[in-house]
């Protein structure tokens, strides 16, 4: 019997045989002893493979549901992961998150731009500049820092390379929300818009602010024209508990559009993301934190331009955590973000997170 | 008996993890059973199986009241666990795979202890496929799955699921072989 005439055996054995060959492979059966008795030994290791136990430690199947349902509750009060809020909680999650997050931010040891770390301040002057497909206007990546000038990512032990895997074909919904488009901005009002912000934050900030965190003026012009936080973002954790006041005001401003609104949007984003980057954990739990922290920014800000950095930001404290826990949740943790963004068509850091995959362990 | 899975599903699309939890219940044992017999370590199965309720609570808005819940979050699961098994850090830590070994030249008794051996050679030997053969085996010897279902889960081709089926197939039987002679012999033996 051959090869093939045994793979028309087995498809024959699942009934998957188009109906004409089936009934040649039927008629073939019924004279040849050798093929019957193939198909005869396929279905004998169908049977017996199914009979085989698939047994669990005891007590297991008593709590596997109670954890799972933990999972989902805590990731409804963690960033970063879907749930299923109500439809208008998303425009006010994500104005909420700004309204709150900035002004701690600012008030941060009296001078927030000041504590921005050596490798914001040291930031590749040239971030190459690409255009979105969608996008009104051109779209600043925030420049990758070299794998090499990241001390905390500096190598000791082995790690697996990525994975050349396809991305998740499960009907689940990845950790991060694909960017979506965002709308269409008058790029001469948005400009205008920008500097008026600019300036508005030198005054506030004494000029200081802008100087440490070289933010040039390209940056703002592209913050107005690109940052106009489109789509619903997944609730996220904010740093204070949200009054209901200081909600109905965020829903009220994120409802309010515009072009100020959309460059203002944009310009407290910048200084969100500065604050995280400026952050520096100094223990597993504080990197814990500093992903989730990465992950909110990214799912509140899905069309942003610094969505794509934070995410890999996320993945890159996720990497920290576990290096200094060592613990294999941190683990799965850190290669489940670094999976998902590689499985993700807009990710546009690939090879970096691949790095840091292949970045054998400290 | 219970409500109806549709109905506990609608509940929990409203939210009602309660309801979902009972989902879970439900299906936890064939979703976990899919997970182990590909990853083959309980472990991962437990974080496969965990993610894949998660992500099918995720993902109820999509699934279709309609149809049957068993197969989809099974697919869910063993599109989780050929993920888990092709991902390098898997292969470095290698699978808990034994070797295909023949049987002892003496099974002892027939019957029981035959079938206790068999099985055991025929669980190494599914240990022993490429992670892509024995996940489709699975889903189709054991979770019954068709050839589309299959090829949907594991974002296969028809074609491709049906030649890694009958490589799977192959292979196990030629390691089952004794015992699949010897067992047509006791079939032999007993009608005459």
């Amino acid at each position: 019997v051959s090869g093939h005439e045994r793979e028309r055996l087995s498809a024959y054995l699942d009934g998957e045989l188009p109906p004409p060959e089936r009934a040649e492979v039927a008629a073939h059966l019924a004279a040849c002893p050798g093929c019957a008795a193939v198909l005869a030994d396929l279905a004998a290791v169908d049977a017996e493979a199914a009979r085989l136990p698939a047994e669990a430690p005891e007590g297991y199947f008593e709590r596997l549901p109670s954890r799972v349902v933990a999972r989902l509750e805590s990731a409804a009060k963690a960033p970063g992961r879907p749930w299923r809020p109500p439809a208008w909680a998303w425009a006010a999650a994500a104005a909420l998150v700004v309204a709150l997050v900035t002004p701690l931010t600012l008030r941060r040891d009296g001078a927030p731009f000041s504590t921005a770390p050596p490798r914001t301040v040291a930031r590749p002057p040239a971030a190459p500049t690409a255009v979105a497909e969608g996008d009104a206007g051109p779209v600043r990546e925030a420049a990758p820092t070299p794998l090499a000038a990241r001390p905390a990512l500096a190598p000791r032990e082995a790690m697996p390379p990525p994975s050349a895997s396809p991305p998740e074909a499960a009907p689940g919904a990845a950790p991060f929300a694909a960017a979506a488009p965002p709308p269409s901005v008058p790029e001469g009002r948005a400009v205008e818009e920008a500097r008026r912000q600019r300036d508005a934050l030198g005054a506030r900030e004494k000029g200081e602010a802008l100087a440490a965190a070289a933010l040039d003026e390209e940056d703002l012009l592209a913050d107005a024209a690109v940052e106009p936080e489109p789509g619903p973002p997944p609730l996220v954790r904010s740093p204070a508990a949200p009054a209901a006041a200081s909600l109905e005001s965020a829903g009220r401003r994120a409802e309010a559009g515009g072009v100020a609104a959309k460059a203002a949007a944009g310009d407290e984003a910048e200084r969100a993301f500065r604050s995280l980057d400026g952050a520096r954990p100094d223990s597993v739990e504080e990197w814990r934190r500093q992903r989730d922290a990465w992950r909110a920014f990214a799912a509140a800000h899905p069309g942003g331009r610094r969505a794509d950095e934070a995410r890999v930001r996320a993945i890159e404290a996720a990497r920290e955590a576990w290096l200094g826990s060592g613990e294999e949740s941190d683990a799965r943790a850190f290669r489940q973000d670094a999976a998902d963004y590689l499985a993700s068509p807009d990710a546009r850091q690939k090879p970096r997170v691949e790095l840091l995959l292949a970045a054998p362990r400290r | 008996m219970g409500p109806e899975d549709s109905f506990l599903i609608a509940r929990a699309r409203q939210g009602d993890l309660p309801a979902f939890e009972e989902v879970v219940r439900r299906y936890q044992r064939r979703v976990y059973g899919v997970a182990l017999r590909i990853v083959r370590a309980h472990d991962v199965a437990d974080d496969v199986a965990q993610e894949a309720f998660v992500r099918a609570w995720q993902s109820l808005d999509r699934f279709d009241l309609a149809r049957p819940f068993g197969p989809w979050v099974c697919r869910i699961a063993a599109n989780l666990a050929v993920n888990h098994v092709r991902s390098p850090r898997a292969r470095e830590e290698g699978l808990p795979e034994g070797s295909a070994e023949a049987p002892s030249a003496d099974p002892g008794p027939l019957g029981a202890v035959l079938d206790r051996e068999a099985q055991q050679v025929l669980d190494r030997a599914v240990a022993g496929l490429p992670a892509e053969q024995r996940a489709v085996f699975v889903l189709r010897a054991v979770e019954e799955m068709s050839y589309a279902e299959i090829a949907e889960a594991l974002s296969l081709s028809p074609g491709t699921v049906m030649s890694r089926l009958f490589r799977a197939r192959e292979r196990l039987a030629r390691a089952l072989s004794p015992y699949l002679g010897r067992a047509a012999e006791r079939r032999k033996a007993g009608a005459s």
